[in-house]
């Protein structure tokens, strides 16, 4: 029952990022710095601090699936990653247009935030590959589990190796240097940092909700001797 | 470069206007292809579902059928 309170954790999110985007839009002040463009932030950067955890937590469930067996378990840790690639092309995307407006790059290959978010969203998108060139399922599901650990392990090390690199010029949002951020920005990136949480736990329940589904057609189907329809997927772990 | 880079000036509101607007379309724009692709898979979940449903008819008929020539 993987769609179980799927409609309020909805309502809750649409709710909470209609309040997020309202903050962002009419209550925080301009930055004094960055002007107007400073209001990329709201959105790039809760997006990246979701992805990087969405593929900590994703590495989580793996080592959960290894320790019981259970295939759900693989399945949690799938879409957790699939979820954080998403949002990580979210977070290039935009964090690209804040640097061609701020810096008059789309790039700089020489920033270790970036380039370091660019290896981990490289890492995992490697893990689709991976995982589809094992046709058997259970060895498909350990082996994915393994990197997804291995990877999972690697995000908070890369992160901290990059703050210790004393970037000259990506802007710290938590930066105690200069005081860190003011009341009123504050309160708007926290609203949008959990606006974008609830939206990765929402879009992760229902792609959960639909790979269940789509399991229960398949053994519905076995279980009917049914012959097998050509547009089913066989990619993605099963969820019964 | 890299203190030119840190020392960049903020751009006027009307410039920093398309960029924002822009990172804001981006994540719309994405949320909407994310939910347009899942539309698809619950077309096809749908599709299946009434095939099977159509498939466990037919084989019920069939039974009744056969049950009432054997009589």
């Amino acid at each position: 029952m993987y769609g179980k309170g799927l409609r309020p954790l909805s309502i809750a999110t649409v709710a909470m990022l209609g309040l997020a985007l309202s903050l962002v839009a009419f209550y925080a002040p301009l930055d004094a710095d960055q002007g107007f463009i400073q209001k990329i932030f709201y959105l790039h950067v809760p997006l990246a601090i979701t992805a990087l955890v969405g593929f900590v937590v994703g590495g989580v469930f793996a080592i959960a699936h290894l320790r019981s067996g259970d295939a759900k378990w693989d399945a949690y840790s799938y879409v957790s990653i699939h979820m954080s690639v998403i949002f990580g092309v979210a977070v290039l995307i935009t964090g690209s247009i804040w640097a061609k407006a701020s810096w008059g790059y789309w790039w700089v290959w020489d920033e270790p935030t970036l380039v370091s978010f660019l290896i981990v969203f490289l890492l995992y998108a490697t893990y689709y590959p991976f995982r589809y060139a094992i046709e058997d399922r259970d060895r498909q599901a350990r082996y994915a589990s393994v990197f997804a650990i291995t990877a999972g392990a690697f995000v908070p090390l890369n992160f901290m190796a990059v703050r210790l690199a004393q970037s000259l010029y990506h802007p710290r949002v938590f930066g105690t240097a200069n005081g860190g951020l003011p009341g009123s920005m504050l309160l708007t990136f926290l609203c949008c940092l959990a606006a974008m949480a609830l939206l990765w736990v929402t879009l992760v329940k229902f792609e959960l909700t639909a790979k269940s589904a789509s399991g229960q057609v398949k053994r519905l189907r076995r279980a009917l001797d049914a012959p097998t329809s050509g547009a089913s997927s066989q990619i993605a772990p099963e969820v019964s | 470069m890299l203190t030119l880079l840190a020392a960049a000036p903020a751009l006027p509101l009307d410039e920093a206007g398309k960029y924002v607007a822009g990172a804001y379309i981006v994540f719309v724009l994405l949320l909407v292809i994310y939910v347009g692709i899942m539309a698809t898979k619950l077309q096809r979940i749908e599709r299946e579902m009434r095939e099977l449903a159509s498939f466990a008819e037919q084989r019920k008929e069939t039974e009744r059928r056969d049950e009432v020539s054997a009589r």
